[in-house]
């Protein structure tokens, strides 16, 4: 180590690094999932019960999703992430687009549980929807 | 200046048939609308562009080799020993514009070609990072891989760019420092050509029933990529 990193810790334990790793990799997670249901919809002949698998592991995987941003992980670390400054100085609303989001993803799962395959594609629509309404401000390009 | 040595020439000589003309001239409008979709994220549109590339695409690779003797890639002037024979005219003036691509404007056609043809494979394939847009095919692929050549895709374009404007470059060098005019004959498909060149070519004239078989397997490639990509 040429210089010396202030690896501080977070009061969850994890080094801003180590958290920005997790956020990345429970995206990840989530865009996983977001595929599988995506594929199986356009197939034609969609597989009720991987969407209702899905759906309920976008649900339960991101009800913490509000956690995943702690002060210190934006741009200013100096570490490699999309997060922009904005999460930390807009907070209240990047914690509706957050609990939009949740909402959105609950009603997604409850769409899949009900086995309508009518309701899901405009369920799952609207959750992409709070992705994109959210990233646009707070993710950066690239 | 007039030229040491007036050496004949063929008035309006057919290089570049019709149907290359709409090739070309539609294929730098969709690079433009895919470069523009593509920034804008404007997905859904951009990859139904790039069905339309695959489509010229498939026509371009059947007239490479059943198109007049200017577009088959068999009949480029590309050995070593044609390249650099050809460097050195660039130059000196006055220049002879040649019938069909230069040695270096068939390198180039090839390598457009080639990067295009990457760029479209790989567009079919990709997906945004939240996993939920993607090529037609992307289903077929892994998430991981899906991303993986997202970025290829998005990374690839620096060439896409690259190569673009070095075509703009060089037609602005041959008609600035060579006062050769390359752009009418892209429009008209004619050109003054040197009789002595001309003679080892025929007009670049369409064959009809070749011309049915390359559109007919271009609608055949975007029909599939529409009707089987989800």
């Amino acid at each position: 180590m040429e210089e010396p990193e202030q690896a501080s810790v977070l009061p969850n334990g994890r080094t801003a690094a180590e958290q920005i790793e997790f956020r990345k990799a429970e995206y990840k997670k989530l865009a996983g999932n977001f595929k599988a249901i995506s594929d199986s919809l356009k197939s034609g002949a969609p597989d009720m019960s991987l969407i209702q698998a899905k759906a309920d592991d976008i649900e339960a995987g991101t009800k913490d999703m509000g956690d995943w941003f702690p002060a210190g992980t934006g741009p200013e670390s100096g570490l490699k992430t999309s997060a922009k400054a904005e999460i930390w100085t807009q907070t209240e609303d990047f914690a509706n687009k957050v609990m939009a989001f949740q909402t959105a993803a609950a009603k997604l799962a409850m769409a899949a549980a009900s086995g309508d395959p009518e309701s899901i594609a405009p369920a799952f629509g609207a959750t992409g929807g709070t992705c994109k309404s959210c990233h646009d401000i707070y993710k950066a390009k690239g | 200046m007039s030229d040491a040595e007036p050496s004949a020439e063929v008035q309006d000589f057919k290089i570049w048939d019709l149907s290359i003309r709409v090739f070309h001239w539609s294929l730098a409008v969709l690079i433009f609308l895919l470069w523009q979709t593509g920034e804008s994220g404007s997905l859904d549109t951009h990859r139904k562009l790039g069905v339309a590339v695959l489509a010229l695409l498939v026509y371009r690779l059947y007239w490479g080799f059943f198109g007049p003797k200017t577009a088959r890639f068999t009949a480029y002037p590309i050995t070593p020993r044609q390249v650099f024979t050809y460097l050195p005219k660039l130059f000196k003036k006055p220049y002879k514009a040649t019938v069909g691509h230069s040695p270096l404007a068939s390198l180039s056609v090839l390598a457009i070609f080639a990067i295009l043809g990457f760029q479209v494979a790989t567009g079919l394939f990709a997906i945004d990072t939240d996993g939920l847009f993607s090529g037609y095919f992307a289903h077929l692929v892994r998430f991981d891989t899906a991303r993986l050549l997202a970025n290829l895709h998005v990374d690839s374009f620096d060439i896409i760019s690259a190569l673009v404007l070095l075509h703009l470059f060089a037609i602005s060098y041959y008609l600035f420092a060579l006062a050769t005019d390359l752009v009418t004959a892209m429009i008209t498909g004619k050109r003054d050509v040197d009789a002595a060149m001309a003679s080892k070519h025929s007009p670049a004239t369409v064959r009809v029933l070749h011309l049915c078989i390359a559109l007919g397997l271009a609608t055949v490639a975007g029909a599939i990529v529409l009707y089987f990509g989800r």
